[in-house]
């Protein structure tokens, strides 16, 4: 929800980064409302064109393999993916072990630091506090 | 209790609370794509309809008046609109005058004092500081996106 710099990449960029978020959704072969609204709240950041959101939902049916989708992803388009999918790895609450495994890939591909996973694992936990914090703070204003 | 999960918000409801987000976008009289990209997201966060939204972005040229779009939300929903139409606000990086003026009006409608919208302001900050840290984690400043 909040503002990065997604919207600025080319729009086959953006495609390219949507077909990865695909991709993760399916990894442990469950797809939970959480990372279902997780998925489309990206989606609607990457201000896909109606078309290709169409597409990028039948992707969630048969999704490409992890090799297509990070062949067809740029530098910066393939971080911010790593980024988001970390996200919604972690929406339902776990991040498991085959959604580990993919995260890692899709470091190692991007040649990030061996750590890299980890802190972002740790950065996501963080924003759930902020997000967590947010309800709070509607919640006090109800009493 | 404000619904935990976005999700939880009756159906009815999505599309004024996402109303009230256009026209915090559209406040200071300029919708930037920054703006744009944060009401998509949550309309896809709150999982509105493909043809629904489509009938959101046409309210973008032509918007109900605020005093019609807030008659369809409870006083709880205004509440959450008024944290998340900040989130809008300052996506740009700046919460303008007019946009000030427009969550002063909301805080308002939803019985917010100015005190406690201070508080959602600074949580908005917070939250803009925290996905900032993303950014050095990947080493997204050294990537050269031209």
């Amino acid at each position: 929800m909040l503002p990065d710099t997604l919207h600025k990449l080319p729009q086959e960029e953006r495609f390219a980064y949507a077909k990865l978020l695909a991709y993760m959704t399916r990894v442990d072969n469950e797809l939970s409302i959480d990372e279902m609204a997780m998925f489309e709240q990206r989606l609607g950041t990457a201000l896909l064109s109606p078309k290709q959101r169409d597409k990028i939902r039948k992707a969630l049916k048969s999704p490409p393999s992890l090799e297509e989708c990070l062949a067809g992803l740029g530098e910066e388009a393939g971080k911010l993916a790593l980024r988001d999918a970390t996200l919604m790895a972690a929406a339902d609450g776990t991040v498991d072990e085959d959604e580990l495994e993919a995260l890692e890939a899709i470091a190692e591909h991007l040649d990030l630091a061996d750590d890299a996973v980890e802190k972002l694992l740790a950065w996501t936990k963080e924003g759930y506090h902020w997000m967590s914090s947010g309800y709070d703070l509607m919640n006090s204003l109800s009493r | 209790m404000y619904p935990h999960h976005t999700l939880e918000m009756p159906l009815e409801y999505r599309s004024p609370y996402i109303e009230l987000l256009l026209l915090m976008a559209g406040s200071d009289g300029d919708i930037v794509r920054e703006e744009l990209a944060v009401v998509e997201s949550y309309m896809g966060k709150l999982m509105i309809h493909p043809d629904e939204r489509a009938i959101l972005r046409s309210k973008l040229e032509s918007p109900r008046k605020y005093g019609d779009v807030i008659k369809d939300l409870d006083k709880p929903l205004l509440k959450l609109a008024l944290r998340d139409s900040i989130v809008v606000g300052i996506s740009d990086g700046v919460l303008e005058k007019k946009e000030i003026q427009f969550a002063k009006k909301l805080a308002k409608s939803g019985g917010v004092d100015e005190k406690t919208l201070s508080k959602i302001c600074d949580w908005a900050i917070e939250g803009w500081d925290w996905h900032k840290k993303s950014a050095s984690i990947l080493r997204l400043d050294d990537v050269d996106s031209t």
